[in-house]
């Protein structure tokens, strides 16, 4: 199962350090939500499927190589190190708006970690859609619905 | 509970948050107009990239002519490094961009990221407008 940094990892991206206590729990939450979404919407297996490396959700969610940490210094959603991309963070700004913040963000950074692409491409955070996170009218119309997790103006 | 009831809970958890209207790059939150990115950055300068390097470390690091500054005075000459992550910011060779900097921790020397509030100029005329009004323009000076 992917790894939550509870002081027992060192990450090797820089500056990136162990997921304070208070948010742990939403982290874990999390976690065993994505492992329900893999059981309950077969579209979400099926779009990890498709991105570059190949992978499905499940099989991300069963990777202890996977380490999720946390940027002290950050305050946006998350992101997945470049250079070290079994590394990600979750940060302050999805555990403040809640655990459904940090699991979008969550399936978002491991479609990353799947080879979704960065900058402009919004395949990573298309997996957020396809985990039944937000609507397909979102998506056709590009206007993003602030009542689900999903937004489709988000690329990288 | 089934997740039909939890996209629910979605709806509901959600309807009392309101995202901004403005686009995003990166999984974080554009600022949108120019006063909240301002008052954020450390610095704020208009800057052409001159050339990109990849450093060892995987972040990347512009070299900038730069030809204007607001909030401290810059160096004309300057580095602005990216972070490693799928927040970096993309600096093209050749683009000038109304840049958004912050202080780098422990090495010194400024570096950005995506949703910060950069703006390619060509885009850009809003924020210089606003800039001009409302910035604490400082001097560009340049090296000996």
């Amino acid at each position: 199962m992917i790894q939550i940094n509870i002081a027992d990892h060192v990450s090797p991206h820089t500056g990136w350090v162990f997921v304070p206590e208070r948010w742990r729990d939403q982290l874990r939450w999390a976690r065993t939500n994505a492992f329900r979404i893999t059981r309950e919407i077969p579209s979400a297996n099926r779009y990890f499927k498709t991105l570059p490396n190949g992978r499905t959700l499940t099989d991300l969610l069963n990777d202890s190589t996977i380490w999720i940490n946390h940027d002290p210094t950050s305050s946006d959603w998350g992101a997945t190190s470049i250079p070290h991309p079994t590394e990600m963070s979750i940060d302050s700004l999805s555990f403040r708006w809640g655990r459904w913040s940090v699991l979008a963000t969550l399936v978002h950074e491991l479609a990353h970690v799947n080879g979704a692409p960065g900058g402009n491409d919004k395949s990573a955070e298309e997996a957020v859609l396809h985990c039944g996170m937000g609507r397909q009218s979102e998506k056709t119309s590009g206007r993003n619905d602030p009542r689900t997790p999903y937004n489709p103006g988000i690329g990288g | 509970m089934k997740l039909n009831s939890l996209f629910s809970r979605i709806a509901l958890t959600l309807a009392i948050a309101l995202l901004p209207a403005a686009s995003f790059a990166c999984r974080c939150i554009d600022p949108g107009p120019t006063a909240p990115a301002y008052k954020k950055a450390a610095a704020v300068m208009v800057g052409k990239v001159i050339s990109v390097r990849k450093n060892a470390d995987s972040t990347v690091t512009a070299s900038l002519q730069v030809s204007q500054g607001w909030k401290r005075d810059v160096s004309a000459l300057l580095d602005v490094s990216t972070v490693a992550t799928t927040c970096a910011f993309p600096f093209e060779e050749g683009k000038e961009y109304v840049l958004y900097v912050r202080d780098l921790p422990v090495s010194g020397g400024y570096s950005t990221a995506r949703c910060m509030g950069n703006v390619a100029i060509e885009d850009a005329a809003q924020a210089l407008a606003w800039l001009k009004r409302n910035g604490a323009a400082k001097q560009v000076i340049a090296k000996p």
